[in-house]
């Protein structure tokens, strides 16, 4: 983990409300891993409002650049400031943190279950691991919500849309639109990050088919360095810190509330 | 290094004023990639009980204005993990070591400290006597001046290592409390600890914290915190470890000046894990420019 000022070496909007950002932080581009993310501070140089960094996942590591990518959605006022920021200003940021994903050897087919801004820590993921039979299921409220598909395209997964409106792909929910393809063809191993329903129905099917796989989690966070456990989401095995004992938990070990 | 920045407090001899605020900063791992225990004046632990406590469920921080509300529940391993655990990794540092105490019963703050006493690491207690985050934890002790005397006396009687006291600013006269301890045999008190507050959700109309409250901490109380430790200083004659919502060089001096010995950063080290180097850096350059001596000579200052 570390802490540094990146440069913003390309901002791009993806669209109403999503911003893609590549930052130059060759110390941290250098430690990091698919599925962990960084700590973006969100105040301006010398005030400290909005107080705490925000958690944002990356997207796409770069070693020879030495840079990071990561895409956002404005939410509220610290996304907000974030997406104010423009090419060629600092940021102040650390990282990388948390676990990150780990793959068993075999691994078989697998299905990549993304909700909405789940889809960055995936892709890292997927572009880690050029030689695995990975297959994107991607949901979102509507077309406008399902970002990167050209990259997704060149790095040659295959994937499926499922949007809330039917703008795009199957019209329904991206679990419904797993499970018809599963019973076609059935997968090895599942990975999911997205909103809390969807991890837990994800984990349902996960029971149904007897597969191994992995659940991203997502917590309000206040040091991100795993020191205040005020980031604690519950397992079978009791409280555990989401920001550096996860974000990526084993897909059978999460216990969701009602 | 520098003398100007040394203090006495509790019969202990800091290299420099600064401490981090119990709970924010574990046992000091967590920190190591941005600093080592040895940047502060003394390290102050995350609170351990005599057994382990699981903590409040999720969520437990939500960020509010200029602050944050934490729910923890003060989740810890209980005193034997922590001597197999944190004592070890602590010990070859060479800054002191304060552990905070947590108990449900005045029985149970005696037995973490008789169980701690023989470890020459650990160099005195911090006793929070304030939590106001266990329904049944600290809080009858914090709020009131016969309790928060009898749990400072048997703990007392329990060591003859440095005895600090936190007290809660949950009350309706801080130096009542104050005054309490000091009779008690504290060697020195810390505040503020959290505000109680809380937050509504309005989409799931429901309170945010699992804990329904929590704990206020950060920019926002300090002008409180300020207060109390002004108020204190006035009321009682042993030193006092000033925090709430420290950011900046100026906000330690701020302490310092109302009367705080030392001070302590908690919620500011979550807006910048280098904020306590910049912290103490800020603090030289004062004394440099200011042409001030020891930083000691600035404790009270303010109230002449
Ligand atoms: C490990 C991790 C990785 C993440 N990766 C990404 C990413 O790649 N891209 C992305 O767009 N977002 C990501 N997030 C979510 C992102 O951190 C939040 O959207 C952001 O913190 C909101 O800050 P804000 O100030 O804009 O919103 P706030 O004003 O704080 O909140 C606005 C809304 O967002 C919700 N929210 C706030 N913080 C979180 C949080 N930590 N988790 C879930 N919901 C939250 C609140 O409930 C509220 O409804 C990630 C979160 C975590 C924990
Ligand atoms: C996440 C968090 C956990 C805390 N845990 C403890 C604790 O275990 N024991 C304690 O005495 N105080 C605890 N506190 C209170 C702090 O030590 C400190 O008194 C308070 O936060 C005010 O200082 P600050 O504004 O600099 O954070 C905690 C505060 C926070 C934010
Ligand atoms: S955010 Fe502090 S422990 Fe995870």
């Amino acid at each position: 983990m570390r802490q540094t000022e990146a440069l913003i070496v390309e901002r791009t909007v993806l669209g109403p409300g999503y911003y893609y950002y590549r930052l130059l932080c060759p110390e941290i581009a250098e430690l990091a891993k698919p599925g962990q993310f960084i700590e973006i501070k969100v105040s301006s140089e010398g005030t400290l409002d909005p107080l705490l960094s925000r958690p944002i996942s990356i997207y796409r590591i770069d070693r020879k650049e030495g840079s990071l990518a990561v895409i956002f959605k404005t939410v509220g006022r610290g996304t907000r400031r974030i997406a104010e920021l423009k090419m060629g200003n600092q940021v102040s940021i650390f990282g990388p943190v948390g676990n990150g994903f780990t793959l068993p050897e075999e691994t078989g087919r697998i299905a990549l279950i993304a909700g909405g801004i789940g889809m960055p820590p995936l892709f890292s993921l997927a572009e880690h691991y050029p030689e695995r039979d990975f297959t994107l299921f991607y949901g979102g409220r509507s077309a406008g919500d399902l970002l990167g598909l050209e990259a997704w395209e060149k790095l040659g997964v295959p994937y499926r849309l499922a949007t809330d409106d039917g703008s795009a792909g199957f019209h329904g929910l991206v679990t419904a639109l797993f499970e018809k393809e599963y019973e076609a063809r059935p997968f090895d191993y599942m990975i999911a990050c997205g909103p809390k329903p969807m991890l837990r129905a994800v984990q349902q099917l996960a029971a149904k088919y007897r597969l191994p796989g992995a659940l991203s989690l997502e917590a309000y966070m206040a040091c991100g360095v795993g020191a205040c456990l005020g980031c604690t989401c519950v397992t079978t095995k009791g409280y555990k810190r989401v920001c550096v004992d996860g974000p990526v938990f084993d897909i059978s070990e999460v216990a969701f509330d009602e | 290094m520098n003398e100007s920045m040394q203090v006495e407090i509790a019969g202990l001899t800091l290299k420099n004023p600064l401490l981090p605020a119990s709970g924010t900063y574990g046992y000091g791992r967590e920190y190591l990639p941005f600093f080592t225990p040895d940047l502060f004046g003394a390290v102050v632990t995350k609170g351990v009980s005599v057994t382990p406590w699981v903590g409040n469920p999720p969520p437990r921080v939500y960020e509010t204005p200029s602050g944050m509300l934490n729910a923890i529940g003060l989740q810890n391993p209980g005193v034997e993990r922590f001597i197999a655990e944190a004592l070890p990794f602590l010990e070859p540092y060479r800054t002191p070591v304060i552990v905070n105490v947590v108990g449900k019963t005045i029985e149970d703050y005696v037995a973490v400290v008789e169980r701690l006493n023989d470890f020459p690491v650990v160099s005195g207690y911090e006793l929070n006597i304030s939590c106001p985050n266990v329904k049944e934890g600290g809080i009858a002790f914090g709020t009131q001046p016969d309790c928060a005397f009898q749990v400072t006396a048997a703990v007392r009687k329990a060591t003859r290592k440095p005895l600090i006291v936190k007290l809660s600013p949950n009350v309706t006269d801080i130096t009542a409390i104050a005054k309490a301890v000091e009779e008690g045999g504290a060697d020195a008190v810390s505040l503020i600890n959290t505000l109680l507050g809380m937050a509504i959700d309005i989409r799931s109309r429901k309170p945010v914290l699992g804990n329904v409250v929590g704990g206020l901490s950060g920019p926002a109380v300090k002008p409180v915190a300020l207060r109390m430790v002004y108020q204190v200083y006035k009321a009682i004659s042993i030193p006092i470890i000033g925090m709430g919502g420290i950011c900046s060089a100026a906000d330690a001096l701020e302490f310092i000046m109302a009367g705080a010995t030392a001070v302590a950063i908690g919620t500011g080290m979550f807006h910048d894990p280098m904020q306590p180097q910049k912290i103490l850096d800020g603090i030289r350059e004062f004394l440099k420019d200011e042409n001030i001596g020891s930083i000691a000579e600035l404790k009270g200052i303010a109230h002449d």
